[in-house]
């Protein structure tokens, strides 16, 4: 009984220091978009004077933790410009492009552009299309009126349904899909 | 489902067979119902409450031959049977007189090999969900898990074999990988009883125990087909179990299923992505002999499934556009190919354990068993043909119980034992996923002690039980640097309980029991967005054990041979509850915002009431009607509690029919009414509960008895108005009703052959 009691004992004491655990390895986290960059630049033909603008939302961190950064800019009255989605992971080192992988399936994405209160008008460019001849919406011509302000969302959704009704034109109504991506930007255009 | 009209009393003597003499201390079992009693000094035995059938009854006597006899229950109510003397040992009374210690009468519910049987399509937390007291928390059709008095998941042991089962149980969406055939019967235990398995049973222990292997030579075989027509579930199911001619107390359980099932529908739609398969296992082999006694014990569960397209939700507005649509949003054609999102998990038991009578009054029980449990959940990634699960688990458990049971005097019996548990969870890399609890090992040792006193009417058992718990988890925090958190509990639980029973006239028990149950890593550790629900969970690591008190009681009343009237309750006062506490500002994230929830603790109450009324007016027929009622109430925020299951009514009537000496014939046909929850907490959900709804149901069989073989045919009827309904305890209840009319047919052949 003694030597079947030792036996166990050594036998629970094996178990115990041979599964000393590992650190958990490095989380790198591939699906995180921490960062969007609206950028928009001014058409100047006609001798119009050069304008940028930059829109960023920026949560390094991820969900929750750290508020995000919002970089908010400002648009000039009666102008065209042209814009573009830029999506980084800033989290992984190097820095990952995400507009790249939307790139590779973009039969499975689209952004949209919603405005309230501002005077303005937000439209796919038409030669950027998928393989079925539907938008995509990284880049879009941008038309400003009058001055205004107001707010801009951006969403991107994913495996939306790109052919439901006016959906190819920008509207979010009937898209469905899942949101990877909604922020939105205080816009002023003066 | 319940046990109709099963107020049968079957009595007799037992003697001997050469000089008449009445045998005193024979063990006489029902052994299909595993009730057993002892005869008394003039050989005299008593059962009731049987329902009517063809049973096989055991007798053992010190001195003689073990003799099995087959009769039928309702045509025979009183029955000699005489005995032939021989000369084996005393064991086989000290044998039963142990099982009576294994299953503690103290507010024990049991569901019987019948009951399993005729609902083996069902998986662990539905097949429960008639007992009193139990409901089922769900995520859609396909995934539950059992509510006992109001609390799930970790506030809930389960018990399989013996083995307390370990998963990743924090997860409410996280169904516990046993299955209910795996038992001859399945015990719901909330009483002294409960310390044997843990300390933080502050609802209760579900235990699904396997028949006890056989000691005689022959086979039993058991095979079964089922088909559905809602999904187009399909399944087939085969077991055996036997013994050797040549070694006697040798025996062998085989048991092997698998079902499958498509995308069941509602009423109105098909709801994609619902189906699963899933296939279960085990072998187990045992020597028992009277002074000693070795086992091996070997289970398999694996089980995918897929989980409602439209619940996948990206974001709030996501959430919103769903519960604003009056169909799910993505509804595609049946098939029962199943994709992402969807969850594989598989559990493997090894167990070992092994008995020695150290002398007639002290038996040693030794056990170990080990517990791998692996876990995938598979998310719609980004890139459409990335196949790597978002969530990778593996977690193992290695544990020792050793005990010793021993009658202190004739009317005091008593288990005492300690035990060693090592658990070790840790996230496989390569899911390029922040996982959502962190690696960990626990170690927890304990001791407990559990004894039972009776006399002819009355039983008085009280238990205790300690237990010492490190518990280290390790991390990533967002920079990646390791974070190394060590907690240490001390815990105890202790019960005692009263019973008081007198034939024909009542029977009553009460019960008070203490239980402390510890933070789970989700709770203590969990951050970050939760999908499905949409919203921002964050664990808490100063969160201290929670500690419940419950009192239990019922009375169940015989005015009259054909009535029975039933009354029970429970209320427990929970301390440091631990919960989701909801925040009143949103979390701002590249998705948009979110609402966002802490773990927090505050003082509960949970209690509540059921009542039923038996009547059984003719041997063929029966009725059942009975209610339950529960409250959950936050007492620090004077609030409602989060989740809590509906009242309900249900009506039933059963019908059993001898129609010749071959056939039988039984239907049961019920009514259910689940009740509109009216009490919820305040800002904490994105939906009101949804309404009340009443379901009808009706199964029947037809079972053909030839000399050592039964055909059973079963044919059942769910839903069968095809009401479009939604479950409170359902997590998918934003997304989409649960499953319209279904049909379900089962054959079943047994086979008893005696070598």
């Amino acid at each position: 009984m003694k030597t079947k009691l030792f036996l166990l004992c050594a036998f629970i004491f094996t178990l115990i220091s041979c599964k000393k655990e590992d650190d958990p390895g490095d989380v790198n986290e591939e699906e995180l978009i921490t960062t969007l960059s609206y950028v928009l630049v001014a058409d100047t033909t006609g001798g119009k004077p050069e304008h940028n603008a930059l829109f960023v939302f920026r949560d390094i961190d991820g969900d929750g933790a750290n508020p995000p950064v919002i970089i908010k800019d400002t648009l000039l009255k009666n102008r065209k410009y042209v814009g573009a989605v830029v999506l980084l992971n800033e989290s992984a080192s190097p820095v990952e492009n995400v507009t790249t992988e939307i790139l590779e399936e973009k039969e499975d994405h689209q952004f949209f552009y919603q405005k309230t209160g501002i005077n303005a008008s937000f439209n796919y460019i038409p030669l950027e299309v998928d393989g079925n001849g539907k938008p995509i919406g990284i880049t879009t011509d941008v038309t400003t009126n009058g001055a205004s302000s107001g707010n801009l969302t951006i969403t991107l959704r994913h495996q939306p349904n790109k052919s439901g009704a006016n959906v190819a034109t920008g509207d979010i109504t009937n898209a469905g899909g899942e949101t990877d991506i909604e922020v939105t930007f205080p816009v002023v255009i003066e | 489902m319940g046990q109709n009209s099963c107020n049968i009393e079957f009595s007799g003597n037992i003697y001997d067979e050469h000089d008449g003499t009445p045998l005193e201390f024979a063990s006489i079992e029902i052994m299909e119902l595993n009730m057993g009693i002892i005869t008394d000094t003039n050989g005299y035995f008593h059962f009731e409450k049987i329902c009517p059938g063809n049973y096989n009854i055991r007798i053992i006597h010190i001195d003689c031959d073990t003799q099995v006899t087959l009769l039928n229950l309702g045509e025979t109510k009183i029955k000699n049977f005489y005995l032939e003397h021989h000369s084996e040992a005393l064991q086989e009374i000290i044998i039963s007189y142990e099982r009576a210690l294994e299953n503690p009468s103290q507010n024990t519910q049991l569901l019987n090999k019948k009951t399993i049987e005729q609902n083996s399509e069902k998986d662990l937390g539905s097949i429960l969900n008639h007992m009193d007291g139990v409901s089922v928390l769900q995520t859609g059709n396909n995934t539950s898990k059992p509510i006992i008095d109001g609390v799930h998941s970790n506030r809930v042991l389960l018990i399989q074999n013996n083995v307390r089962f370990v998963g990743q149980d924090w997860g409410t969406e996280h169904a516990p990988e046993i299955d209910p055939s795996e038992g001859n019967e399945i015990a719901v235990i909330r009483g002294a009883g409960t310390v044997q398995y843990g300390v933080d049973a502050i609802g209760g222990v579900i235990i699904v125990s396997p028949a006890p292997l056989p000691k005689e030579a022959g086979i039993q075989l058991k095979t079964q087909v089922m088909g559905a027509t809602n999904g187009g579930l399909w399944g087939a199911g085969l077991s055996m179990e036997g013994g050797f001619k040549k070694i006697n107390n040798l025996g062998w359980s085989i048991k092997g299923r698998f079902k499958k099932s498509g995308d069941q529908h509602a009423p109105d739609y098909n709801l994609s992505n619902t189906g699963f398969q899933q296939g279960n296992a085990s072998f187990s082999i045992g020597y028992n002999k009277f002074k000693w006694g070795l086992q091996g014990y070997y289970s398999l569960f694996d089980k995918e499934n897929g989980i409602l397209k439209a619940a996948h939700i990206g974001n709030l507005t996501d959430l919103q556009n769903a519960i604003g649509a009056d169909t799910p949003l993505i509804v595609l054609p049946f098939t029962y190919s199943l994709s992402s999102p969807r969850q594989t998990s598989t559990h493997h038991i090894v167990k070992t354990n092994t008995y020695f009578r150290i002398n007639e009054q002290l038996k040693l029980n030794l056990q170990y068993a080990a517990q791998i449990n692996l876990r995938q959940e598979y998310d719609i990634r980004r890139i459409s043909n990335d196949n790597r699960p978002s969530l990778d688990l593996n977690l193992n458990q290695h544990s020792i119980d050793i005990n010793i049971e021993h009658p202190l005097s004739d009317v005091i019996t008593g288990k005492a034992g300690i035990v060693y548990n090592y658990t070790i969870n840790t996230n496989l890399p390569g899911t390029g996923v922040r996982p959502l609890i962190p690696d960990y090992f626990n170690q927890n040792s304990g001791a407990y002690i559990f004894e039972k006193w009776s006399n002819n009417h009355m039983e008085v058992d009280a238990g205790f039980r300690y237990e010492y718990n490190h518990f280290n988890a390790k991390k990533r925090d967002r920079n990646n640097n390791i974070i190394d958190s060590s907690f240490y509990f001390h815990n105890f639980s202790g019960a005692l309980g009263w019973q008081y029973a007198k034939k024909d006239f009542m029977d009553a028990k009460l019960n008070i029991g203490y239980a402390s149950r510890n933070p789970n890593a989700a709770e203590l550790f969990s951050e970050g967005l939760h999908h499905g629900t949409a919203s921002l969970e964050q664990g808490n690591t100063s969160l201290k054990p929670e500690k419940g008190l419950k009192l239990t009681y019922s009375l169940d009343y015989f005015p009259l041979s054909t009535l029975t009237l039933s009354v029970g309750g429970f209320y427990n006062l929970i301390r440091d509850y631990i919960f989701l506490e909801p925040q009143p500002d949103l979390v701002l994230t590249i998705r948009g915002a979110f609402p966002q929830y802490f773990y927090e603790q505050t003082n509960a109450a949970i209690y509540g009431t059921n009542g039923a009324i038996k009547y059984a007016p003719k041997k063929w027929i029966n009725f059942t009607a009975k209610g339950e009622v529960l409250w959950g109430k936050d007492r620090t925020n004077d609030d409602w509690l989060y989740a809590m299951p509906q009242n309900s009514l249900m009506f039933e009537v059963n019908i059993q029919h001898s129609i010749n000496k071959h056939i039988d014939f039984e239907s049961t046909t019920s009514y259910s009414y689940y009740f509109r929850q009216k009490h919820f907490p305040t800002g904490f959900d994105f939906l009101p509960p949804p309404a009340g709804y009443s379901l009808l149901q009706l199964n029947a069989y037809l079972t053909q008895k030839l000399a050592n073989h039964t055909i059973q045919y079963g044919i059942a009827f769910e839903n069968m108005t095809n009401t479009s309904y939604r479950s409170y305890t359902d997590k998918l209840r934003y997304f989409s009703d649960l499953p319209g009319f279904n049909c379900l047919f089962k054959v079943s052949y047994f086979l008893n052959h005696k070598s």
